[in-house]
């Protein structure tokens, strides 16, 4: 084993990183292009001093030596490319493409009467199911003629009991305007509680998307906003994921993605759609035989 | 009208057995099939059914599924079989078969032996499902081929291939190929590429 370097950083020619970005974007479809080069070039230069590697090829090496390997080196670079902090209003596009595109869509192949399921997974400490609830309450009046259920579920319980108790640092609410912090939330020792109803609206729940036995619980979701959780699976996992959350959805329901993923690179059931204001995947209306 | 929360809390039904889960494979409606798939993978106990299921599955969403559901608890013989489909395979289940291939752990030693194949497309699709498992014995084996292949789409992809993954010791069999194809534009141009990349020179 070779010793762990401290002395200095090693170094990666635009040759390592080409090489380094192509197979990276093969493995995952995430693409980093030279914009990125600092960015990626940090993380490979961490992960190469963590495993003790000073040069760049031996540190690819072992990497593709072990890379079909769960929980291997290459899951933890995958972590360390991805790693994003979760807070109100995150990628609020997405949150306009569902009033300004998905709802409607789904509200045309539907009755009056019934009941539009929207589920957060994962949901974590609940920055998302909330900042949805938030979402359809400011800038959705058909909310008053139609009923709307949102489920959040992760397959932590600790961070579920977090989203319950719906207490938030103020670095959480940096992207909500004034108006919403002062509407839906209390200042209280400790940071920003959210409001008692919005609690109460959302059913949170511990799920492992991953077991298909409790996976078959879940039926008739119209969307399901599934952001950066398939990115830190294996391949495998994430196709098992993709398909039990097409198992989930209604025909014509809608998936969201976060915006390094895509959907075209974990599993072909879903048709993309591109609305003005966002990419999204749907689950086909009608089965296609080939 | 408004937000509401489930009153009656999600609980899953009790998994179907067996038996009644290979009914539903060969059920009228897609989904139930598709459903049946992914339940008899998680069980691990009826690769043989799922892969007769795929050989006759119409349907391109049933027939992923079928296949992840083999991908789940995968054993030599279900590999075996899967890469040996590749040869009577059509272009949309080759396809198929190469990504889930690609995350056999182990899918080495079966697809190996398609690089003999006199079909160079099939060999193709072979480096392709080996893309993701750059292991010692395909690395070796797939720089024979630049020494051998007669085919220069072969030897482009082999190229591409190692430049991503190759080292050092695949240099020689680099520049026999470009030498075996001095004509060939794309292929010289391609090797400058992986030399340059193996060597890490900008």
């Amino acid at each position: 084993m070779t010793e762990p370097v401290a002395s200095r950083e090693p170094e990666i020619s635009h040759a390592d990183f080409e090489r380094f970005s192509d197979f990276f974007y093969r493995k995952t479809g995430i693409v980093f292009d030279q914009g990125k080069r600092y960015f990626v070039d940090r993380r490979l230069q961490r992960r190469m001093s963590e495993t003790g590697h000073a040069e760049f090829d031996a540190y690819f090496g072992a990497l593709l030596a072990g890379c079909d390997r769960p929980g291997g080196e290459m899951q933890q670079l995958i972590n360390a490319m991805t790693i994003n902090e979760t807070y109100f209003y995150r990628e609020e596009y997405q949150f306009r493409c569902l009033v300004e595109s998905l709802l409607p869509d789904l509200l045309s192949r539907r009755g009056p009467d019934e009941t539009l399921r929207i589920w957060s997974i994962p949901a974590a400490s609940g920055e998302e199911p909330y900042s949805l609830a938030i979402y359809l309450l400011e800038h959705w009046p058909l909310l008053a003629e139609r009923n709307v259920e949102l489920l959040a579920s992760d397959i932590d319980t600790e961070m579920l009991d977090l989203a319950r108790a719906g207490l938030y640092p103020a670095r959480a609410l940096h992207q909500l305007p004034q108006p919403l912090r002062d509407r839906y939330f209390m200042r209280e020792a400790g940071g920003h509680r959210i409001d008692a109803m919005l609690r109460d609206a959302i059913a949170f729940s511990a799920v492992n998307v991953c077991d298909v036995e409790s996976m078959r619980a879940w039926r008739d979701v119209d969307v399901v906003f599934c952001r950066n959780l398939l990115i830190y699976f294996d391949d495998l996992s994430r196709r098992q994921a993709a398909e039990a959350l097409y198992d989930a959805l209604r025909p014509g329901g809608y998936i969201c993605l976060g915006h390094a993923e895509s959907m075209s690179r974990i599993s072909s059931l879903f048709t993309v759609r591109k609305f003005p204001d966002a990419i999204v995947y749907q689950k086909p209306i009608e089965s296609r035989p080939r | 009208m408004a937000l509401i929360k489930t009153t009656s809390p999600l609980s899953p039904a009790p998994p179907p057995a067996r038996d009644r889960l290979l009914d539903e494979l060969r059920a009228v409606d897609a989904a139930t099939r598709g459903c049946a798939a992914a339940a008899l993978g998680s069980r691990g106990d009826a690769h043989a059914e799922l892969l007769d299921a795929w050989d006759t599955e119409p349907d391109a969403t049933v027939r992923l599924r079928l296949l992840t559901a083999l991908a789940t608890h995968p054993d030599e013989q279900v590999t075996q079989r899967l890469a040996q489909a590749l040869r009577g395979a059509d272009t949309v289940r080759r396809t198929e078969l190469v990504d889930v291939l690609r995350e056999l752990p182990g899918n080495a030693p079966a697809v190996v032996v398609l690089l003999d194949d006199p079909d160079p497309d099939l060999r193709i699709y072979a480096l392709n499902a080996l893309r993701m498992v750059p292991t010692p014995q395909a690395l070796a084996r797939v720089a024979q081929l630049l020494w051998d292949d007669p085919h220069v789409n072969v030897c482009g992809v082999a190229i591409e291939w190692l430049a991503e993954v190759g080292t050092p010791t695949q240099l020689p069999a680099l520049h026999a190929v470009r030498a075996r194809f001095p004509g060939v534009e794309f292929i010289g141009f391609a090797v400058d590429l992986a030399v340059a990349r193996i060597g890490g020179h900008d």
